[in-house]
């Protein structure tokens, strides 16, 4: 047997299944998810439309997502990775992670995302054309973190075995977020965080909020005949003067 | 060719000849590659990374010269410590000469890009970001690089 604590929490259990592929995005999927799920949902809901709507930019032949990036995007990344615009990232956000007592034996965890949707250097004409796709961009994110996910992201069949419909990839589940609950906090326009001094980098921020619960894993705890001796006893009360109640012998 | 640009290849086949006289007296001791990293075809940091690199060169092959930035520089020019500038390096002429897609390859989505020095400072090689590459000298451009990532120890 493993030593390890045997819980999980969020979609991370311990011990570690045995790896897949390489790095640790299997061990906590939720970036990913989150990422690609948002990514999926923003060109299904904008596709045709933005088509339509920058064709004299110099975002023509783009999706409204073009490229994704499973970080926080600030100055120093952008100059290392090859993106074209628009740009949608995710990364935790740099703020504590709050955690508490969700009941006797369970933590909860709660998490801040920053989720950054950038339109690029515009020039002022092609930005009053396009602009107004960031707050549609943060209502699709908004509405898709409501119901847990996206018909294009993910679908899953009803028992009818007819009717389809979007699985609910933030909630618990095999390759889900095993989120406890997700919310979109706020969102703003405005330029990017990284831009500096450079060109007007136009970006929707959107800071998420989700919840992750610690559980047990029943099965892995060390069960209680692995507990050797002879002559123990246990009892209940304490050495002030309660009363014992209970007394065991083995 | 027009005159001016026939001066101008002129120009620059002269120092990419003159700037490797350095190097072949032992002056340049830091190798200067562009490192191109190829990730999955949908996203950085997924899958297996395969590099692609090309040496930065002056003339019969050797280094640049390669100038670590003092206190007073980097302070004025808001960089970290370590940083570098590599240069002049010279464009590319009809003998050889480093063309700007050496520097900043055309490479697609996802494709990281940095510059790897290897020299007595970083004897397994430092990868560095670009922060700025300086073209608005005709005859010389100038790197200017900060550290990103140490190499592994060698064996």
């Amino acid at each position: 047997m493993s030593d390890s604590v045997f819980q999980s929490i969020g979609a991370t259990t311990f011990p570690l299944p045995p790896a897949t592929e390489a790095g640790f995005r299997e061990r906590d999927p939720a970036r990913d998810i989150l990422l690609d799920l948002l990514s999926a949902a923003i060109n299904a809901e904008l596709g045709d439309t933005w088509t339509a709507a920058v064709s004299d930019t110099p975002l023509r032949g783009t999706n409204p997502v073009q490229t994704k990036l499973p970080e926080i995007a600030d100055l120093d990344v952008l100059r290392q990775v090859k993106t074209t615009f628009p740009l949608l990232t995710v990364g935790r956000s740099d703020t504590p992670i709050q955690l508490d007592d969700f009941s006797i034996d369970r933590l909860r965890e709660t998490t801040r995302w920053d989720v950054d949707y950038i339109l690029g250097p515009l020039e002022i004409g092609n930005l009053i054309l396009v602009s107004d796709v960031l707050m549609l961009v943060a209502r699709v994110m908004s509405l898709t973190l409501h119901q847990g996910g996206h018909l294009a992201y993910a679908t899953q069949t009803n028992d009818d075995g007819v009717t389809t419909y979007h699985k609910n990839v933030l909630g618990p589940g095999a390759g889900c977020c095993n989120f406890s609950s997700s919310r979109l906090v706020d969102y703003r326009m405005g330029q990017a965080a990284f831009a500096g001094d450079g060109p007007k980098y136009h970006c929707c921020s959107v800071i998420l909020e989700t919840t992750e619960l610690s559980r047990i894993d029943e099965g892995g705890v060390p069960a209680a005949g692995s507990f050797q001796g002879t002559n123990i006893t246990l009892r209940t009360g304490t050495e002030e003067g309660l009363k014992t109640i209970v007394t065991a012998k083995t | 060719m027009s005159t001016s640009q026939a001066r101008l290849d002129r120009y620059r086949r002269i120092a990419f000849n003159k700037r490797s006289i350095p190097g072949r007296h032992g002056l340049r001791p830091y190798e200067v590659e562009v490192v191109t990293g190829y990730w999955s075809p949908t996203a950085i940091g997924r899958g297996g990374k395969i590099e692609t690199v090309g040496p930065i060169l002056e003339s019969n092959g050797r280094n640049p010269k390669v100038r670590f930035l003092d206190e007073e520089a980097r302070a004025l020019s808001g960089l970290n410590h370590g940083a570098a500038t590599v240069g002049p390096i010279t464009p590319d002429c009809s003998i050889g000469g480093t063309a700007f897609t050496d520097i900043i390859p055309l490479v697609g989505d996802y494709s990281s890009i940095h510059v790897r020095l290897t020299g007595p400072a970083h004897p397994n090689g430092t990868l560095f970001t670009i922060k700025e590459l300086k073209t608005d000298h005709a005859i010389h451009w100038t790197l200017v690089i900060e550290p990103v990532e140490q190499q592994r120890l060698g064996t």
